[in-house]
C-alpha cells in the first residue's frame, strides 16, 4: 500500500477533504487528523516536506491556503509521493479552472472523484495528464444526459 | 394533470432538477457551517440539526432528495460523525438508475461504509456490485470497482472475484487497470484467488496500454513485498520492461520490485546494476535517481568492494545535499544512512557537509542526520561532533523540543560508549561532558539516571579515573540547586565503591567534611521527604556504610590511636548510628533491613571502641603518656573491611552468567546437603545486585570454604577466612571455577606490561569441569599515544574489557540439537505424499499469512474456516488449483520431482541440513531455467534431464 490516506487541511487547521485507503477505525482517524494537524501547521516554510509520524511518513505540501497531507509507508519514495500530490493539484486546477479552497469545499464531490481517477487503492493509477480529465468530462456528460432524460421523461 | 392537483411534495420534486429546492442543498449546508464557524456551541447545534434534517429527508421517497441528503451526510462525515444509520439508504442510492445518484451513492459508500463493519449492508451490496460490474456502461463498472477496492471482506471477495477477473480483459484500459489494482485487495482477503488467477494477472504485463502494465507492476510489486520468491520467474519480463519503458512512474515501481527480488536472488545484481546505473545517468527526475539509489541499497546490491558504484551514488546524493531543496536533502541523508553501513569511509570524506546538516534549521533533517553520526564518528572528530551537539543543547534550550534534546543526549552517550569507549581521546573530557549533559538535562530525571549509569561503568572499567570520577560525583551529590537528584543513587554507589581511591589522594579534612555532609540533618531530611526515597535509600544506606568503613580504615588513620583519635571515631560512629536509626522503622523492607544490618555492626564497633578507649585511659593514668598505644579493635581493621575490600568488581558482559554452561556432573534435582545449605543461607548477606547492572557483587568470600582450596592453588590465598565448609564437591568446584574465571582478570594479578602484551595464557583449569569454554578475553590496554591535535589532549588510559565467554562448543551443540530435532520434525511432515502439492502451493502459505495481516489492517476479524463443509470446499479448490498449475507449468513439477528424488537420497544420507540444501538447489534450478531461455549452453543438459522426468510423470 503506497498511500494510506490523503487529507486536505486549511491553514486554520480545518479539514477540507479526507480520503482513506486503509480501513482505520473512526476513533483513530480523528486522532490521526488531530495529531497531524498539529504537526503540519507548526512547520515553517523553510522546512522539508517529509515527516516521520509513528510507523509511517507524512508527505505534505502547501498550495496557497491548503495543506495537502499524504500518509505513506516508510519505505515508499517520498519524492514520488510529492509528485502525486502535485499531480492531483494540477488536475484539480484544470478541472475546476484555477482551483481555490472554496471550490474544493463546495464541490468536494468532484475533488474526490478526481482523486478517484488518479489513485486507486493507494496506488497511482493514471500517469497521463489528460485522461483523468477526459473521464471526468465523460462522467459529467453522462450526468447531464441523465438530467435531460429526466426532463423529457 | 393540472398544476392545481399537484401536491406540495410533488411540486417540490418537480422543481428540484432545475436547482430549485426547498430543502437544504449541499452548498446551503456548507454555507451554514461556515457562518457558524466562530461559535462552537452554535456549530455543534447546527451539525445536530443538519443531521436530524438529513434523517428526515432520507425517509422520503424522492430519489433526488435522498441522494442530496446522502451527499450532505458524506460531507458531514469529514467532521467525524457516526453515520452508520444511513447505510441502507446509501445502498438505495447506489442502486439508482441515474448515474448521478449512483455516483453519489458509491461515493458515500466508500467514505462512510468503510469505517465500520456493516455486515448486513455488505451482504446486500454483493448483488448490486455484481450487477454494476457487468454493466454495459463502463463508468458504472469503474465505480463498482473503486468501491470494491475500498470495501472488501472475505465473503465479498469470494463472491465477486470471478466478475472482477473478467474485467481484466475489458475493452477499456480504464477498467482494466482499475480491476487490476482492485484485485490486489481481493487477493489479500482471499489468497486462493491469486493462485487461480495468477496467470491472467501476469498476462496484463503484455497489455498494449502502458498504464495497465504499470498497474500490473504495481500489484506484483506489492505482492512481492510479502513473498518475493514467487515472482522471481517474472524477472526477465520485468527486466525488459525496465529497460524499454520510459514511464518514470512505472520504472520506480519496477525498481522497488527488483529491490525485493534481488534480496532473495543475489544473482540478479549482475544484470540489474548496469541498467540501473544507466537509468540513473540518463534521467533528470530526482525521484527516479533517488529510487535507483534506493533500489541498489535495499536490494543488497552494493558490497563494500563496489567502490565505483558507491562513488557514483554518493556524487548524485551530494548534488541533492547541496541543493536548496530540503526534500532532496532529506532523502539524501536517508540514503547516506544506508550507505554508511556498507562503506563508511566514503561518507566520512564529506564530513563537513553532514555536519552542516546537523546544524540545519529543519529539525527533521537534523534528527535524521544524527543517525549518520554513528558511522561518521572516529577518534579524531569525536570531540568536535560532540561539542557541536552540546552547544546545541546549551544554546537552544528554549527552541528545541524535549524529544530532540533526549535524542541528542542519547546519541552522545551511545557514540561515546561505543566499542568499549574506544573513541574517547581523553576521559577527563568525557567526564566533564557527562557532567554537562546532566546539568543540561536536569529536568529529565530518567535521562539523568541513564547518564549516571555511565559513571558506574567508567568506575568499573577505568581504574585510573576513579579519583576524578568521585570528585565529580561528590560535586553532584552536594549540588542542592537541582531539586530532583536522580543521579544520587549512581553517584553514591560510585563514591561508596571507590572511596579508597579518593582517600588516597585527598587530605583527611576534606573527606571528613564530605562524610559529615552525607549524614547531616539536611541530607537526612531531604532523603526522608523525597518521593522516590524507596529507590534511593537502600543504595544510599549501603554506600554510606561502605564509605564509613573505608574511611576509618584509610591508611592515614592507623597511625595515632590516642585518646583524641578514639574519641573522634566514637563520635563519628555515634553520628552514623543516629543516621541509621532514623531508618530502622522504615516501612520499606529494603531500607529497614539495610539500616538495621549496618546499625548492629556499628553498635558492635562502638562497643569495642569504647572498651579500648577505657583501657587506654586506665593505662594512661598508670604509665608514661607518649609510649602508650592500644591497637585498634580487630573488628575495625580486619572484620569490617572484609565485607567490602576483598575483591574488586569487574565489568562483566551482559548475559555472561547465562552462557557459562552447566557441568554435566551437577544434578539439580538432587538435594544438596540440607544442613549446610541452611548455613549457607544464613551466611549470605543481602545482595546488592537488585539494580539493573549486571555486575557480580563479590559477596562470595563469606561462603568460600577454607578447606577446599587445595585444588585451586592459583587462586586467592588471601581469603580463607570466614565461612563454613560445605561438602558438595561439585558445588565447590563450580564456585572455584567461577572465581578463577574472575580472578584471571584481576588487576592485582596482572602487571600493566602483560596487559598491553595482550592475552595471558589460560590458567590451569579445574579437573572436575571442562573449562574449555571459560577462556576469557583478557583486558587489553587501550593505548592512545597519538600526538595531540586539538585542544583536547589525548590520554592513554587503561580500559578494562568486559569479561566474556566466547560461544562455547557445548552451547552450540545444544542449539544444534534443538534445531535439528525441530528440523527433523518439519522434514518428516513435509515428506508426506502431498509433497508436490505443498511445494507447488508455496504462495498459499505466504499469502494466507498475508491475509491475516490484511485482516488486521482492515480491523476485521479474520474469518477462519471453522466449518467442515467450507473446509472441504477449500481443499477441493486447492486441489483444483494444483492440477491447474501442474498442467500449466509442467517444467516446474518435474523439477520438483527431481528435487524429491534428491531429497530421498539426502534422507538416506541422514543429513540434517537436507531441507535447506534442497531449497537452495530449487531456486538455483529456477534461475537456471531462466538462463536457458536466454540461451546459455552449459545448462542445456540439465534441461534435458528435466524433460526426461517429465515423461515419467505424465
Amino acid at each position: 500500500m503506497a498511500i494510506r490516506y490523503i487529507i486536505l487541511l486549511s491553514r486554520q487547521g480545518k479539514v477540507r477533504l479526507t480520503k482513506w485507503y486503509t480501513a482505520i477505525p473512526q476513533k483513530d482517524r480523528l486522532k490521526i487528523i488531530r495529531e497531524l494537524t498539529a504537526i503540519v501547521l507548526s512547520r515553517r516554510a523553510k522546512m522539508c516536506n517529509v515527516l516521520e509520524y509513528k510507523d509511517s511518513k507524512l508527505i505534505y505540501r502547501r498550495y496557497a491556503s491548503l495543506f495537502f497531507v499524504a500518509g505513506i509507508d516508510n519505505n515508499d519514495n517520498e519524492l514520488l509521493s510529492l509528485e502525486i500530490i502535485h499531480r492531483y493539484v494540477e488536475q484539480m486546477d484544470k478541472s475546476y479552472g484555477n482551483v481555490c479552497e472554496l471550490d474544493i469545499i463546495y464541490d468536494f464531490e468532484r475533488a474526490l472523484s478526481i482523486l478517484d481517477q488518479l489513485i486507486v487503492n493507494g496506488e497511482i493509477i493514471e500517469s497521463s495528464k489528460t485522461s483523468v480529465l477526459k473521464t471526468m468530462a465523460q462522467q459529467q456528460q453522462l450526468e447531464t444526459t441523465d438530467e435531460l432524460d429526466d426532463y423529457f421523461a | 394533470m393540472s398544476l392545481v392537483d399537484v401536491t406540495a411534495d410533488q411540486f417540490r420534486s418537480r422543481l428540484r432538477p432545475f436547482g430549485i429546492s426547498f430543502e437544504k442543498s449541499l452548498s446551503d449546508l456548507i454555507k451554514g457551517i461556515r457562518s457558524n464557524n466562530n461559535d462552537k456551541q452554535k456549530l455543534s447545534q447546527f451539525f445536530n440539526d443538519s443531521i436530524q434534517e438529513c434523517r428526515k429527508e432520507l425517509k422520503s421517497n424522492d430519489p433526488e432528495l435522498k441522494s442530496t441528503s446522502i451527499l450532505k451526510l458524506t460531507y458531514l462525515e469529514m467532521y467525524g460523525f457516526d453515520l452508520s444509520f444511513c447505510s441502507f439508504q446509501i445502498l438505495e442510492v447506489m442502486s439508482s438508475n441515474k448515474f448521478q445518484h449512483k455516483r453519489i451513492g458509491y461515493l458515500a459508500a466508500i467514505q462512510i461504509l468503510t469505517r465500520d463493519n456493516n455486515d448486513d449492508v455488505l451482504m446486500l451490496m454483493t448483488n448490486l456490485l455484481k450487477k454494476d460490474l457487468n454493466s454495459s456502461n463502463y463508468l458504472e463498472v469503474g465505480l463498482a470497482i473503486s468501491c470494491l477496492s475500498s470495501i472488501v471482506t472475505k465473503e465479498l471477495a469470494q463472491d465477486v472475484i470471478d466478475d472482477l477477473i473478467k474485467m481484466l480483459t475489458h475493452t477499456k484500459p480504464f477498467i482494466r487497470k482499475k480491476a487490476i489494482l482492485a484485485s490486489f485487495k481481493i487477493f489479500l482477503k482471499y489468497p486462493n484467488a491469486l493462485r487461480l488467477n495468477y496467470n491472467r494477472l501476469i498476462d496484463r504485463l503484455d497489455d498494449e496500454d502502458v498504464s495497465v502494465v504499470s498497474a500490473t507492476v504495481n500489484v506484483i510489486c506489492e505482492l512481492a513485498k510479502k513473498n518475493p520468491k514467487n515472482y522471481i520467474e517474472l524477472a526477465p519480463r520485468l527486466f525488459d520492461l525496465l529497460v524499454n519503458s520510459n514511464n518514470n512512474w512505472m520504472i520506480i515501481r519496477l525498481l522497488k520490485l527488483f529491490s525485493s527480488l534481488s534480496i532473495i536472488e543475489p544473482r540478479l545484481k549482475k544484470k540489474l546494476l548496469p541498467s540501473i546505473l544507466e537509468i540513473m545517468s540518463k534521467t533528470k527526475a530526482s525521484s527516479l535517481i533517488y529510487e535507483c539509489i534506493n533500489c541498489i541499497l535495499t536490494g543488497n546490491m552494493l558490497s563494500p568492494q563496489d567502490s565505483k558504484i558507491s562513488k557514483i551514488m554518493i556524487d548524485e546524493l551530494l548534488q541533492f545535499l547541496t541543493t536548496n531543496d530540503l526534500n532532496l536533502k532529506y532523502v539524501s541523508i536517508l540514503a547516506f544512512i544506508k550507505i554508511i553501513n556498507i562503506q563508511p569511509s566514503l561518507i566520512r570524506e564529506h564530513q563537513s557537509l553532514i555536519m552542516d546538516c546537523l546544524k540545519d534549521q529543519d529539525l527533521t533533517i537534523r534528527s535524521k542526520s544524527l543517525d549518520l553520526v554513528d558511522g561518521l564518528i572516529d577518534e579524531d572528530n569525536v570531540v568536535q561532533i560532540v561539542s557541536l551537539l552540546l552547544i546545541q543543547l546549551a544554546e537552544e534550550t528554549e527552541t528545541l523540543p524535549v524529544s530532540y534534546r533526549t535524542q541528542i543526549t542519547k546519541k552522545i552517550l551511545s557514540v561515546c560508549s561505543s566499542n568499549n569507549y574506544a573513541l574517547i581521546p581523553n576521559f577527563h573530557w568525557f567526564l566533564i561532558t557527562l557532567k554537562d549533559l546532566i546539568k543540561l538535562n536536569s529536568n529529565d530525571g530518567g535521562l539523568v539516571f541513564e547518564i549516571t549509569q555511565y559513571f558506574v561503568d567508567i568506575g568499573l572499567k577505568i581504574p585510573s579515573l576513579r579519583h576524578e570520577l568521585i570528585q565529580i560525583c561528590i560535586e553532584l551529590i552536594k549540588d542542592e540547586y537541582l531539586v530532583k537528584r536522580n543521579w544520587l543513587t549512581n553517584c553514591m554507589w560510585c563514591v561508596g565503591e571507590y572511596f579508597v581511591d579518593y582517600l588516597n589522594k585527598q587530605d583527611k579534612e576534606e573527606s571528613f567534611s564530605i562524610i559529615n555532609y552525607l549524614i547531616s540533618d539536611n541530607m537526612l531530611n531531604w532523603l526522608k521527604f523525597q518521593e522516590n526515597s524507596d529507590n534511593i535509600l537502600p543504595i544510599y544506606i549501603e554506600s554510606l556504610f561502605k564509605i564509613f568503613v573505608k574511611f576509618i580504615n584509610a591508611d592515614n588513620y592507623f597511625e595515632d590511636w590516642d585518646t583524641n583519635h578514639y574519641e573522634e571515631l566514637i563520635l563519628l560512629t555515634k553520628n552514623f548510628i543516629n543516621f541509621f536509626e532514623s531508618f530502622q522503622y522504615s516501612l520499606s523492607f529494603e531500607i529497614q533491613e539495610r539500616a538495621i544490618n549496618n546499625l548492629e555492626l556499628l553498635k558492635i564497633l562502638l562497643e569495642s571502641l569504647e572498651n579500648n578507649l577505657q583501657k587506654l585511659i586506665t593505662s594512661l593514668s598508670s604509665a608514661d603518656e607518649s609510649s602508650i598505644r592500644i591497637a585498634p579493635p580487630l573488628f575495625l581493621t580486619k572484620g569490617l573491611p572484609q565485607f567490602y575490600n576483598s575483591y574488586e568488581l569487574k565489568p562483566i558482559a551482559l548475559g555472561l552468567q547465562l552462557r557459562i554452561s552447566l557441568p554435566d556432573v551437577i544434578d539439580f534435582n538432587e538435594v544438596i546437603n540440607d544442613e549446610k545449605f541452611g548455613d549457607l543461607i544464613k551466611l549470605s548477606r543481602f545482595e546488592n545486585d537488585d539494580r539493573d547492572y549486571n555486575y557480580y557483587y563479590d559477596d562470595e568470600n563469606e561462603i568460600d570454604s577454607g578447606e577446599n582450596m587445595s585444588d585451586s592453588s592459583n587462586i586467592n590465598d588471601h581469603d580463607n577466612e570466614t565461612g563454613e565448609p560445605f561438602d558438595d564437591e561439585v558445588e565447590i568446584a563450580r564456585k572455584n571455577a567461577e572465581r578463577e574465571l574472575r580472578l584471571k582478570d584481576d588487576p592485582y594479578y596482572i602487571s600493566m606490561d602483560s596487559v598491553s602484551a595482550g592475552k595471558i595464557s589460560t590458567k590451569e583449569t579445574s579437573q572436575l569441569i571442562s573449562l574449555d569454554e571459560q577462556e576469557t578475553q583478557n583486558p587489553k590496554g587501550k593505548k592512545k599515544v597519538k600526538p595531540k591535535k586539538k585542544h583536547v589532549k589525548k590520554e592513554k588510559v587503561l580500559i578494562l574489557q568486559e569479561e566474556d565467554v566466547p560461544d562455547n562448543e557445548s552451547n552450540k551443540n545444544i542449539n544444534k540439537k534443538n534445531n535439528s530435532t525441530i528440523r527433523k520434525q518439519h522434514f518428516s511432515s513435509k515428506s508426506s505424499k502431498f509433497r508436490i502439492d505443498s511445494s507447488n502451493l508455496d504462495n498459499f502459505d505466504i499469502s494466507s499469512s498475508a491475509e491475516v495481516t490484511a485482516n488486521d489492517e482492515m480491523g476485521l476479524p479474520s474469518l477462519k474456516n471453522d466449518f467442515n463443509g467450507e473446509y472441504e470446499v477449500e481443499q477441493l479448490r486447492k486441489e483444483m488449483a494444483t492440477s491447474y498449475l501442474e498442467n500449466k507449468k509442467p517444467k516446474k513439477t518435474t523439477s520438483k520431482t527431481k528435487k524429491k528424488k534428491k531429497k530421498d537420497e539426502d534422507i538416506e544420507a541422514n543429513t540434517i541440513k537436507a531441507p535447506v540444501k534442497v531449497n537452495k538447489e530449487n531456486t538455483a534450478e529456477g534461475t537456471n531455467g531462466r538462463d536457458n531461455a536466454n540461451g546459455t549452453p552449459d545448462i542445456k543438459e540439465k534441461k534435458k534431464k528435466i524433460k526426461k522426468k517429465k515423461a515419467i510423470i505424465n
